[in-house]
């Protein structure tokens, strides 16, 4: 049977997506900072209604956006005044507001903000793939290279810190890679969703592992199940791919969490 | 010859002197505490010695032949801390790069671990089902990893019980004996500090010369700083 082509297109962009946020989730929850994926996106938006109004591709102003947004997080983390969760607030409601005035600008457009809110994995385009593709190959050669620097800068900063690790500028180049997370995630579960698939593998896989790396590997896996089981179940049901995505690994969540329950009252 | 040497420090946050010419020497192969009421700025001087803050006024000199390593406060029990092996924590002390570089260091840290009595079985148990003081000695073994001549430890005990904190301390004066290291130590601990530092130093801001140290904690000053932060 041959799949067609615009099935294969959606089961590398997941499998990309998948093998990117299982490999950040970790890194972004144990250093407390899965609200930062949702501050950058809502950020994103802003650069897809920027790249709209300015005449050029929207993902290409989301990724300008969310590369100067990730910087601009970090300094106001390091040197601002502000708590992260108020910070949190700006990022939010700013992000939305600039994006909706954006739209409203461009109301005469054609490009679809809902999917960019809600992704479109189904409908991407070869060149689309080629710019996960390179993204992913950074992004995961980043973090393999400097993997017990970020343990270190993400989990506890002073731990690294007499060790001249410069554990700023790796907090930085950690932001800068999840900005890069959150742009692949905009076009394929949508930049509202793209946090689920950081944390939701985490919250599954910390019970069965003992090591980081176990539960990096088992995150990767579990992205890529729910990405698979989110697939197919759009293809037979009428349901948007991401919400398929999303509300099968809260299910997988669930059923871990259950059957760790049974378990332990036998 | 000064391990470290410290020459008026000064710093200012915010309108607020946290540290006002703070001087003093760290001799080779020392055991020195340091003391203070909350907000004494303990912590800050910590981190101006790593490296971590820089003061206003004032010269930090390390002598060049210290490799220095520290060992921050403990983290509380955290429940909701992630998988993370003995073997994976220390190596965030080493030069590995990539994941499967650690094993590398699996020598070494064995090694680092049987110095501070830990089992080098337990370098693939998780972090998370270890005792407070068994993560204690653990630090102690990752700050170990990298041939330290210069331990500075923030509170380094305040997490475990009054039989293990007596062994901690039994064991920074065994490394210092046999590892020939200069330590340096804050802590609130008086009465263990007295039993096992050459020194102690009194800080509240700025540095009590020829302090005692139970009188210093004693004083109105003290109290009253002890009670303004509580």
């Amino acid at each position: 049977m041959d799949i067609p082509l615009f099935i294969q297109d959606a089961l590398l962009a997941g499998s990309l997506l998948a093998l990117l946020a299982g490999t950040l989730g970790p890194f972004v929850v144990a250093g407390r900072q899965s609200v930062a994926s949702d501050m950058l996106a809502h950020l994103a938006l802003a650069g897809v209604g920027l790249g709209v109004v300015a005449g050029f591709l929207p993902e290409y102003g989301a990724l300008a956006v969310l590369l100067a947004g990730s910087v601009l997080l970090w300094a106001l983390l390091r040197y601002g005044r502000i708590a992260p969760d108020a910070l949190a607030m700006f990022f939010l409601t700013g992000g939305l507001a600039v994006a909706l005035v954006f739209f409203h600008m461009a109301r005469n457009n054609t490009v679809s903000f809902e999917s960019f809110l809600f992704g479109s994995i189904l409908t991407l385009t070869t060149s689309d793939l080629v710019a996960m593709a390179i993204v992913t190959v950074l992004a995961i050669g980043f973090t393999l290279v400097s993997w017990h620097r970020l343990l270190g800068v993400v989990q506890i900063p002073e731990y690294v810190e007499p060790y001249s690790a410069r554990p700023a500028l790796y907090h930085l180049a950690f932001l800068l890679v999840l900005a890069l997370v959150v742009w692949v995630g905009l076009t394929t579960v949508g930049g509202l969703l793209v946090g689920a698939l950081l944390v939701i593998p985490v919250l599954i896989v910390r019970a069965y592992v003992t090591t980081f790396t176990r539960l990096v590997v088992g995150c990767v896996l579990v992205s890529w199940a729910s990405v698979l089981a989110g697939i197919g179940i759009s293809l037979i049901i009428d349901v948007p791919t991401s919400s398929a995505i999303v509300l099968s690994l809260i299910a997988l969540f669930f059923v871990s969490s259950g059957l760790r329950q049974l378990v332990r009252t036998r | 010859m000064h391990a470290l040497d410290l020459q008026n420090v000064s710093l200012r946050a915010e309108g607020v002197d946290i540290l006002e010419n703070v001087s003093f020497t760290l001799g080779a192969n020392s055991i020195t505490g340091l003391i203070g009421p909350n907000g004494a700025g303990k912590s800050t001087l910590v981190r101006i010695i790593i490296g971590a803050l820089h003061p206003d006024t004032g010269t930090v000199t390390v002598s060049p032949n210290v490799r220095m390593a520290y060992i921050p406060q403990l983290a509380p029990d955290d429940l909701h801390a992630l998988p993370l092996s003995v073997c994976e924590f220390m190596a965030i002390a080493t030069s590995a790069r990539f994941p499967w570089d650690a094993h590398r260091y699996h020598d070494a840290m064995q090694d680092a671990l049987g110095k501070v009595g830990i089992r080098a079985t337990k370098l693939d148990q998780d972090m998370r089902t270890l005792s407070g003081g068994e993560r204690q000695r653990v630090l102690l073994a990752r700050a170990l990893l990298r041939k330290p001549t210069m331990l500075i430890l923030d509170e380094p005990f305040s997490a475990v019980d009054y039989h293990t904190r007596g062994e901690l301390y039994e064991l920074l004066k065994t490394m210092r004996t046999d590892l020939n290291m200069t330590i340096f130590l804050v802590s609130h601990d008086i009465e263990s500090v007295m039993e096992t530092c050459d020194t102690v130093l009194c800080l509240n801001k700025t540095l009590a010369q020829g302090c005692h140290p139970v009188a210093f904690m004693r004083r109105d000053e003290t109290l009253h700083a002890m009670h303004h932060h509580c």
